[in-house]
């Protein structure tokens, strides 16, 4: 579904690579977790995979398509939610939806049935034609996550996706990882809880400092008896100190 | 620091934000800019005043000029005092500062105080060398110059005390039209047509002064402007202040005024205002039920430029406004410029004018180009996730612009020809070879916010200072008026008209050819390269 390979990206300004020489591969049918603390090149790296920041070293494979060399195929496998929830608040919800629909070509039927279904499921009907602006922080994020799910994407990947929702929708947005998972997509996400990563995911890169420190199957990694957080401090410990 | 010290300055600070993110000596160059902009703004306007002061003085009319001058400044305060009152007070204010545990008044006192400030700089600016003006003019005593400066800081009390009042009703009305937008863009149109009606009659009171030579009111005239002058009961009280007649009641009065206004103001910060700021922020949310259509990428596009600026009171007026008023200000303007210059040059430098001012007006509406990727703010990354072509995306917004602005060029030159200003195969001509400016002018300024988007002046998901590149945008444009105008005068007067379209197409046409093939020449590797 994904594959990176050996990507590296200094920001402009900056004397120092945010990610560097970093590997890894994201299975179909899969949630894949990102932990890292804060600074660590989470979203760098998801920046440089969905073609939000050009990157000079490396290679991004979505689907098979190169996100350089054939950009519009990679990006219509993808479906992104980003960390500050920014939208075009002068558009109402459903007038949102529907842009992101028509931009990546779904049909209007389809359109319609995803937008209704997605609306109910993230308790959203009441606010669909209210103009975005006047949206909470929780309803901006799930109109972000309906419009990134409406092209029904090969790869979902969301950036600290939880922060400031209340626990039904966290937990109607981690029932709906698992069902996109089960279709045969796989779901990229990155986050501070250490908790519903472990719970979630099937696999978990460590990331520090720009560098990947690990990647870890969740279920092998249970059966050892270890808990995943203490093992994530111990491996980030020395710069934390720092 | 006491805290009422805290809230000011952070009051000043977040309404100079547009100088955020930015270094010392760019700070500082657009600080000079600012002061050198305003020193010539206020020589210009100092330079009108003492002509029209002359007539005044001449006529035997200078405590009425002190006394309609006076009124007119307070007019100008109360009107601006009301647009700031009702932005700190209202519209820009962060609820989070509730919660600091400092007291209510304290928070409105600091609002207050800014809002008078603002006023007061405008009344530095300009009531201050009027009067120091009137003294040297009227040949006034020492005692003037002592009772000018407490004038001049009085001057803006009472627009500004009943600025915040007013600023409630204002409010109310923001709250009753604020999501009806077609109302709003008719609004902005009519208020900028009637200010712009206004600043050409002026104008060409003050051109009619400098073209005789000299100008005088006749008996009728005086007789009309000292009545009018003796109903002006407020300002008569300044006029009096400053001219020392009845100096304790005229100051009693005022003062007696400005107790009454504050005292209700005070009323109105500990009873009421805090509630309104609340309920004002909970309003009703636009609200529009669409139905789901499916569109091509590059329809749903447009629609969404166009809604994002529809639905911008601030982008609406910064682009539509300007572009829809455009053919009116052109006209009016064309007319100023026509006779001055046409007594002496005569008719055939018309269509050069006609160039010069229709470029000029044309370059403040097409600027806005100038800001299409710094406009998306925090959106910018949806720009790059979508599997749109950076191409078609950048093809779509030109297509906008260009819709709005070509028509605008044609109705301009259509309401000369009809004005007789030109010929209608002039207009024709004129408007064709325009449109490659615009053309070339609206590419540039695109190319410009690629190269170098300010994100940093996107402030609450909105851009509402100028930015750099739509400064750089306008500088460009006034720049082709002028070189193309004064080409088209020279060459109309001493070769022929024909010779003029010669040149506007010579220029135009590789014009934009040059600048359509430098926007989308390998546009996709430079839209890549934006960084957020």
């Amino acid at each position: 579904m994904l594959v990176i390979k050996n990507l590296s990206k200094k920001y402009k300004n900056s004397d120092r690579f945010s990610v560097q020489d970093l590997s890894l591969t994201v299975n179909d049918g899969e949630i894949f977790g990102f932990l890292g603390k804060n600074g660590a090149g989470k979203s760098t790296t998801i920046k440089c995979l969905t073609g939000i920041i050009p990157f000079e070293k490396g290679e991004v494979l979505v689907c098979g398509h190169d996100i350089k060399k054939d950009s519009i195929a990679a990006k219509s496998n993808i479906g992104y939610v980003p960390d500050d929830h920014a939208v075009y608040d002068s558009l109402t919800g459903r007038e949102y939806a529907t842009f992101m629909g028509n931009v990546y070509g779904v049909k209007r039927d389809v359109l319609e049935s995803r937008i209704n279904m997605f609306a109910s499921r993230f308790s959203m009907t009441n606010a669909l034609d209210k103009q975005i602006r006047s949206y909470s922080h929780g309803m901006k994020q799930k109109i972000c996550i309906i419009a990134a799910l409406i092209h029904n994407p090969n790869l979902w990947v969301l950036d600290e996706p939880l922060v400031g929702l209340d626990p039904q929708s966290i937990a109607e947005i981690k029932d709906y990882m698992i069902e996109h998972k089960k279709n045969g997509n796989s779901v990229l996400f990155s986050s501070h809880n250490i908790d519903m990563v472990e719970k979630l995911c099937d696999r978990v890169a460590i990331i520090n400092n720009g560098h990947l420190l690990e990647i870890i199957n969740v279920k092998q990694f249970q059966k050892s008896g270890k808990s995943l957080e203490e093992h994530f401090l111990n491996l980030t410990k020395d710069e934390i100190k720092e | 620091m006491t805290k009422f010290q805290a809230l000011l300055k952070f009051e000043l600070m977040t309404n100079s934000s547009r100088y955020k993110g930015e270094g010392f000596f760019f700070r500082l160059r657009k600080i000079l800019l600012t002061i050198i902009g305003a020193g010539v703004l206020a020589s210009i306007f100092l330079f009108a005043i003492n002509m029209v002061m002359g007539v005044f003085v001449e006529a035997n009319m200078a405590h009425e000029f002190i006394t309609i001058f006076s009124a007119l400044m307070m007019l100008l305060h109360l009107i601006l005092g009301v647009i700031t009152a009702t932005k700190i007070l209202f519209t820009k204010v962060d609820l989070s500062i509730l919660k600091l545990p400092v007291g209510g008044i304290d928070i409105f006192l600091a609002k207050f105080l800014y809002v008078y400030l603002k006023q007061l700089s405008f009344s530095l600016l300009i009531s201050l060398p009027t009067f120091i003006l009137f003294g040297i003019k009227t040949m006034q005593t020492a005692l003037f110059y002592i009772l000018l400066l407490p004038n001049v800081l009085f001057l803006p009390i009472i627009p500004v005390l009943l600025a915040v009042l007013l600023s409630v009703p204002v409010m109310g009305l923001i709250r009753i039209f604020k999501n009806k937008f077609m109302i709003l863009l008719l609004f902005y149109t009519l208020v900028l047509i009637a200010g712009f009606t206004v600043y050409i009659y002026v104008l060409k009171f003050v051109l009619n002064i400098f073209e005789s030579g000299h100008f005088s009111f006749d008996s009728s005239t005086v007789y009309a402007i000292k009545q009018f002058a003796s109903y002006l009961h407020l300002p008569l009280l300044f006029k009096n202040i400053l001219l020392c007649y009845n100096y304790f009641k005229s100051l009693t009065i005022l003062l007696a005024l400005v107790l009454i206004l504050s005292a209700l103001v005070y009323l109105f910060a500990k009873y009421l205002y805090f509630s309104l700021l609340n309920s004002s922020k909970n309003q009703r949310a636009f609200s529009k039920r669409t139905k789901i259509k499916y569109h091509r990428p590059t329809t749903a596009f447009v629609q969404k430029e166009f809604k994002t600026i529809f639905r911008s009171t601030n982008y609406a007026f910064q682009y539509l406004t300007i572009v829809f008023t455009t053919p009116l200000m052109v006209y009016f303007s064309s007319e100023i410029v026509s006779n001055v210059s046409t007594p002496s040059l005569g008719s055939s430098v018309l269509p050069g004018i006609v160039v010069l001012v229709l470029i000029m007006f044309l370059s403040m509406g097409t600027s806005f180009s100038a800001t299409s990727i710094t406009r998306e703010g925090g959106n910018f990354f949806l720009t790059k996730i979508i599997p749109v072509s950076f191409t078609k995306q950048i093809t779509v917004k030109f297509l906008i612009y260009l819709l709005i602005s070509i028509p605008a060029i044609f109705v301009s030159c259509l309401v000369l020809a009809m004005a007789n200003f030109i010929t209608y195969s002039s207009a024709l001509i004129i408007a064709s070879a325009l449109s490659f400016v615009i053309i070339g002018s609206i590419c540039n300024s695109i190319s410009m916010d690629i190269k170098r988007p300010q994100f940093e002046y996107i402030e609450n998901g909105e851009l509402s200072s100028s930015t750099k590149n739509t400064s750089a945008s306008i500088g460009i444009g006034f720049t082709i008026s002028l070189v193309m105008g004064i080409a088209g005068i020279v060459l109309s007067l001493f070769v022929s008209v024909p010779s003029m379209y010669l040149v506007l197409f010579g220029f135009g046409v590789p014009f934009a050819l040059i600048e359509l093939f430098r926007l989308f020449y390998k546009l996709e590797q430079r839209y890549e390269r934006i960084e957020v």
